[in-house]
């Protein structure tokens, strides 16, 4: 038996709470649509509020941290986007609950293993992007960055940088899959789908309303647990005057931070591939503002 | 000279320093100001010499009164002198910083009038950025030998971390390369700093509204090839530097032959990266590995191998310790196989917890088999597929994928990471 549950986390976990309250094993759990469910898979629709219902079992089950920490682990999986990790990722939930204990240290099992490895993977890819993310500063002063990352890890460094930058509205951009996370002036962080925008416009960010609002926030430092109407029509925005400046400057500064006599480009692109140098603009074929010279670092 | 010119400048000026942590603090935004700061610290990028950038690494002033032999700033070299006000600075790094471009500021000096003049000046830079910007990023100040107790406490008070560069380990090696220093300008801010960062720490513990002096710790560097200061004496001090003024990082960095002078190394000699690299390898061994440095050198034998990085070389030496069963071994036992590292060996011991583990289970426990096969038993199954003899493992270390292996795919060992956090 498959069971089938929505493309999101909270619906693959009711797709696990629905098998753990059965003791069902089922042969896959898979992510669909809810208007095209599978002839020979169980659809499960989406609980309201089984983030909650999980964090307060495995809290009871294992202690608040470690609960805590085993729910993390399993969303981070779940960000991953691995094929079949969700499999796994209830193996792992099951294991839990039945030891009342983080399972995390048993790497000999392979469900364990693909969940925490998924899990750092993630992690790691954000703690990364924490690094690599370049905004640009708009003539209103909001902030602005875009990227493609591998892993889905925008609900995980949105949290880091409106933390760091409270003062301003800000915005990321995941290209790869058409989603943007942006706080506005109200101090609230969403994520939302990426709609018509125009490519060769980096900056200007459009966020329109949606019928339904945006996705709720997969940040979990977010106050606000219901869903919420977009802040307004289209937020376009302009590049600062000194935006060319300063990119010029960082691209001056690291070119003469570099030791000619320890050269070693290798060691650079291991540290940083070039799958990362498009979004950076010290890097060529780095995206640079209109009006830079585009001198290659 | 307008600001990219001098930005350049003291750029370059400034390279030579090699510190390039940001980790040690947790500090979150206050909702106000600009900036937080990660316990772990964060890369942003890295320069063609591969070295990692995470900070706005900068002179205050690339003028200097001392004339040390092995420095690019010392007064005697002729090249373009200029100076960053504190509020050229101050706007600059809130500008990189607004961008993502670092985590904070990294900022020295050339020494202009004396020590405290020069510490004065670059405190008004640390003054405005955190209290007119309300900057809560991470900053790292430099304290120039000679600094009196007084502006040390402030630097302290302002910056994360504060270092002091030894640069040479023995007072000889000061004395002939750095004649306008003395011992005890080196040694006693470092002992004020430590003995602050201690008393700090204490006072926080009892009570977390006590302030935070140096959170991040001290940190100094030692320059490695520009005197005859073997790999035994730069660890040593390493060593006591860690014990007994509990500093959090020693960093190496290779002398390369930038000035001609009679009391340095040729300037056609070539940098000791290899050397570096391995008394890296050998200072990680002492902060997480625990090992004693008389374990690793001693006068008799006063150089690492640069042919095999330290934990394998000290493994041939002791062939008898081995092989270890890594179903029974103690963690510290488990920190002695080349091939694993701190954190497998604490998966393996939170792993073998639940049920005895198999060669197979090592992949996922990212141990390297490769590595680690010539010294492990694993349920009573030897690791590799045959007991290689010292010679031959000295072979197979030295040169871990096999001599078949294409000369253009082997990585350099010059190539090896070095390791840039705390």
């Amino acid at each position: 038996m498959f069971v089938q549950h929505e493309s999101t986390f909270d619906g693959f976990l009711s797709a696990a709470a629905w098998c753990l309250r059965r003791a069902v094993q089922p042969d896959g759990m898979l992510a669909g649509q809810s208007d095209q469910p599978l002839l020979e898979a169980t659809w499960v629709t989406t609980e309201r509020g089984v983030r909650a219902l999980f964090a307060r079992h495995l809290g009871e089950r294992l202690g608040e941290a470690a609960g805590g920490n085993a729910l993390t682990r399993v969303w981070q999986a779940y960000l991953s986007e691995e094929p079949g990790i969700a499999d796994s990722m209830l193996a792992y939930l099951r294991l839990a609950l039945r030891l009342r204990g983080d399972p995390s240290a048993r790497l000999g099992e392979p469900e364990v293993a693909a969940v925490v490895h998924a899990s750092d993977r993630v992690s790691r890819c954000a703690h990364r992007y924490q690094g690599l993310l370049r905004f640009r500063e708009a003539g209103d002063g909001s902030l602005a960055a875009e990227f493609a990352p591998d892993v889905d890890v925008l609900a995980l460094i949105l949290p880091h940088f409106a933390d760091r930058f409270p003062d301003r509205p800000l915005a990321i951009c995941d290209r790869r899959r058409n989603r943007v996370g942006w706080r506005s002036a109200d101090g609230l962080c969403r994520i939302s789908d990426l709609v018509d925008q125009p490519a060769a416009l980096p900056l200007a960010l459009r966020i329109e309303d949606r019928p339904d609002g945006p996705e709720q926030s997969e940040d979990r430092n977010s106050n606000r647990t219901q869903p919420e109407q977009a802040a307004g029509a289209s937020t376009g925005v302009q590049q600062g005057s000194d935006e060319v400046f300063h990119e010029e400057a960082w691209r001056v500064y690291l070119r003469r931070l570099s030791i000619p006599e320890r050269r070693n480009l290798a060691l650079q692109r291991a540290h940083m591939p070039k799958k990362y140098w498009s979004y950076l603009i010290e890097c060529p074929g780095g995206t640079e503002s209109s009006g830079s010279a585009g001198q290659q670092y | 000279m307008d600001l990219l010119d001098k930005l350049q400048i003291l750029g370059e000026s400034a390279r030579y320093d090699v510190s390039c942590s940001t980790s040690g603090v947790s500090r979150p935004g206050d909702g106000k100001g600009t900036g937080n700061a990660l316990p772990g610290g964060i890369c942003h990028t890295w320069t063609e010499d591969g070295r990692c950038v995470s900070l706005l690494k900068i002179l205050q002033s690339n003028h200097c009164d001392y004339d040390c032999a092995y420095c690019a700033n010392r007064r005697s070299n002729d090249f373009p002198r200029t100076a960053l006000s504190p509020e050229e600075l101050a706007d600059l790094t809130i500008a990189f910083y607004r961008r993502n471009y670092i985590e904070g500021l990294f900022l020295s000096s050339g020494v202009v009038n004396g020590p405290d003049h020069t510490t004065e000046l670059m405190l008004r830079t640390l003054r405005l950025l955190r209290h007119a910007h309300g900057f809560n990023g991470y900053i790292h100040a430099k304290a120039i030998p000679g600094t009196s107790a007084a502006l040390l406490e402030q630097l302290g008070t302002l910056a994360d971390r504060v270092s002091v560069n030894l640069e040479q380990c023995t007072r000889a090696a000061l004395a002939s390369l750095a004649p306008q220093k003395c011992p005890q300008d080196i040694a006693s801010p470092m002992r004020y700093l430590a003995q602050r960062n201690r008393q700090s720490l204490e006072d926080r513990q009892s009570s977390r509204r006590a302030p935070a002096f140096m959170p991040a710790g001290q940190s100094t560097q030692l320059i490695v090839g520009a005197s005859a200061e073997r790999d035994w004496q730069i660890l040593a001090s390493a060593q006591h530097l860690y014990r007994g003024f509990g500093l959090r990082r020693v960093y190496y960095s290779a002398y390369l032959p930038i000035n001609s002078d009679a009391r340095l190394p040729s300037r056609h000699r070539a940098p000791p990266l290899l050397r570096e690299h391995r008394l890296y390898q050998a200072d990680w061994l002492l902060r997480f590995y625990r090992f004693q440095v008389d374990e690793l050198l001693s006068p008799a034998a006063p150089d690492l191998d640069l042919d095999l990085d330290p934990k394998s070389a000290w493994a041939l030496r002791h062939l008898d310790r081995f092989p270890v069963e890594l179903n029974t071994a103690d963690y510290e036992l488990l920190l002695r196989v080349p091939g694993i590292g701190a954190v497998s060996a604490e998966r393996i011991v939170a792993a073998r917890r639940s049920r005895q583990l198999r060669l197979e289970d090592l992949p996922r426990l990212r141990v390297s088999r490769r590595r680690a096969g010539w010294f492990i038993t694993c349920g009573g199954r030897y690791g590799a597929a045959y007991v290689p003899d010292a010679a031959q493992l000295r072979a197979l270390l030295a040169d871990p994928v096999g001599r078949e292996r294409q000369p253009g795919k082997q990585m350099r060992l010059e190539e090896l990471d070095l390791v840039c956090t705390a």
